[in-house]
């Protein structure tokens, strides 16, 4: 079975003027049809960018200086605006970090799930809008047939985010991009955004990559899980080795500073500074070595 | 907007419309300048110029004339004026819809170009039609209307007399009006030559008032777009598959006018102020232009007239923005 997202030792920087910050170091991950990856880290570690960098929605500052994507075996590091929007919202789709900027304040909800409907199903205005109320259905979102005249400002950010999650899955993409869906809500609304993300990843076998910096999170929706530290993948294996047997250290360190609810007044266990600062060195010389074999090649 | 705020925003006006014509009276009556002066010759007595001042009440103290113009005021009554000696609402009645047809006519022109503009330059962000109109907004913006309406009658009038420049229509083409709203009257009775004659009267004053509105609307509505185009709800688009022309015309644009709309709201109240000058450069017979005649006059009821009239007129204009954003706006809909 071939791999329906692979990349290969992307390389990624933020360039502006004369200088530039890496920010993907040589990222290697494959996800098969159907599958959860999810991808791990501390805040600017670069998950979030993998993710732009397959949808083709990186910054104008963000350039792709080495490797490749292959989306079902095709090369779409550098395709043509108009190929990859054949490829947006029918094949991949992307459930935000944000849901309360993440939908157009000035039009209705019913509108904003029709629209993508219309565009690559060619549905008619009224079978649109009859897919619609199934969709919000599918979300659990009770009396669909009120909540489509509403607009975003009058709904909570967990109903906010079900109508995220139904226009991701609208057109029954094989690819979602899941960039921190859960990030912006409260922790009992968390758990039921999770549940439902499964289930309807589930019953459709949409695959995820499912980017976060909460382990718990994993845990839960996860089929395989990367470790990413400042743009390079560390440790990638299945959830369950991972949890059981975290092989790198940093892994360890993580987990071990995963505040317990169970345990509130147990000490915290940041990761150990040795460590980051072992890590930082190793970056420190992946980067040299880079800009060697640049000059070399030169 | 809901009957309640409207209604309220009705009540709210009554201060702001008393306020004018507190200010105006007053002003009108210390500054120097006396009306009695104006109309009549060098050879008259004094007696007559007292008689004179009996006759339009300016013997009494400014509260009491004060008090009877308010009386006056809620009879529908503005008094006579002293220059022309008729009735001043006939006179204001008369000259107000060539203004507003005037002032229409700008607004559409000013819209259409705007957002022509304000479209065209974020579309092409960064490159030369952005940098085209940039150049071009902050030329015209440095340039008040009433240049303009100098420039225009230089270059239309003048060097390439393609143009009329002066008045309202042809006196050779024969009209019968029954309103003042000549444009719109000829139009809806279908008179296609008088429409076209004052059409023809009505571009280069309406541009001249329109370019400083286009020139502000455009920069405005430029970075709002710029700005929409960095939300999160345009990345989803983006992600849903859109083009970029939909993105900006569909999704950041709807969301861009609602500032634009806020600012160029108070820059339209200026364009109604603008008519006073460039209806007087192209000799139309509005409202503005018969302001100047008032005030050279020491005209004091039509001076007082006139610019009740423009008081409404901005509350009126000011009431319809609020409107119109509120349309804009579904989060400004439930008060």
């Amino acid at each position: 079975m071939t791999a329906l997202l692979n990349i290969h030792n992307l390389h990624l920087e933020i360039q502006q003027g004369t200088t530039s910050l890496p920010i993907l170091r040589g990222v290697s991950l494959s996800l098969q049809p159907g599958e959860v990856l999810g991808l791990v880290g501390e805040s600017s570690a670069g998950k979030t960018m993998i993710g732009k960098a397959t949808l083709g929605i990186l910054p104008s500052q963000g350039v792709i200086t080495d490797g490749e994507i292959l989306f079902d075996g095709a090369d779409i590091t550098h395709i043509s605006v108009k190929a990859r929007r054949r490829l947006l919202g029918t094949d991949m789709a992307m459930i935000p970090q944000d849901p309360m900027t993440s939908l157009n304040p000035v039009f209705r909800i019913g509108s904003q799930i029709a629209d993508v409907l219309r565009l690559h199903l060619g549905l008619k205005s009224k079978e649109a809008d009859q897919r619609v109320l199934e969709l919000l259905d599918n979300v659990h979102i009770n009396r669909p047939e009120r909540v489509v005249k509403l607009y975003p400002h009058e709904l909570s950010g967990g109903m906010r985010q079900r109508i995220l999650i139904a226009i991701a899955f609208a057109c029954r993409p094989r690819l979602i991009i899941a960039d921190e869906p859960t990030t912006a809500l409260d922790v009992t609304i968390q758990r039921q955004v999770l549940r439902l993300i499964k289930e309807l990843q589930v019953a459709s076998g949409t695959a995820i990559l499912f980017v976060t910096h909460d382990l718990g999170v994993v845990a839960k929706i996860c089929n395989r899980v990367g470790v990413i530290h400042a743009g390079r993948i560390l440790e990638l294996s299945s959830a369950r080795d991972l949890f059981e047997a975290p092989t790198h250290p940093y892994t360890q360190a993580l987990m071990a500073a995963t505040p317990r609810y169970d345990r509130p007044n147990s000490a915290l266990n940041p990761v150990p500074e040795a460590l980051v600062s072992a890590l930082w060195d190793d970056v420190r010389s992946y980067d040299r070595g880079e800009r060697s074999v640049d000059t070399g090649n030169a | 907007m809901t009957a309640a705020s409207l209604l309220r925003r009705l009540m709210l006006s009554v201060p702001t419309l008393f306020g004018v014509l507190v200010i105006n009276f007053v002003l009108l009556r210390v500054v120097p300048g006396d009306p009695i002066a104006m109309m009549i010759g060098p050879g008259a007595t004094p007696e007559d110029i007292q008689n004179l001042r009996e006759i339009y009440g300016l013997d009494q103290s400014i509260f009491q004339q004060f008090l009877f113009y308010i009386r006056d005021l809620f009879n529908g009554n503005l008094g006579i004026s002293i220059s022309m000696r008729q009735d001043v609402v006939e006179l204001i009645g008369g000259r107000l819809p060539v203004t507003l047809e005037l002032a229409f006519v700008a607004i559409v022109i000013a819209l259409v170009g705007i957002v022509g503009f304000g479209i065209t330059a974020s579309m092409w962000k960064g490159h030369w039609p952005e940098v085209l109109i940039d150049a071009f907004s902050g030329f015209v913006q440095a340039v008040p209307d009433f240049l303009w309406g100098l420039l225009f009658i230089l270059i239309f009038g003048v060097l390439w007399a393609f143009m009329p420049i002066f008045g309202r229509m042809d006196l050779t083409v024969e009209f019968d009006p029954a309103t003042q709203f000549y444009l719109f009257e000829s139009l809806l009775r279908g008179d296609f030559v008088v429409f076209a004659s004052v059409l023809q009267h009505i571009v280069l004053p309406a541009l001249s008032l329109a370019l400083p509105l286009i020139a502000v609307g455009t920069r405005l509505l430029k970075s709002s777009i710029i700005e929409a185009m960095a939300q999160d709800y345009v990345q989803l688009a983006r992600v849903k598959g859109f083009s970029h022309f939909r993105i900006v015309v569909s999704q950041a644009f709807p969301n861009a006018l609602i500032p634009t709309v806020t600012l160029t709201g108070v820059q339209m109240t200026f364009l109604i102020g603008g008519t006073v000058l460039v209806e007087r450069i192209f000799g139309y017979p509005g409202l503005g232009n018969m302001a100047i005649d008032a005030v050279i006059n020491r005209d004091l009821p039509l001076i007082q007239g006139i610019v009740l009239t423009f008081a409404v007129m901005f509350i009126v204009l000011n009431i319809l923005i609020d409107m119109t954003y509120a349309f804009l706006n579904p989060r400004l809909r439930h008060d």
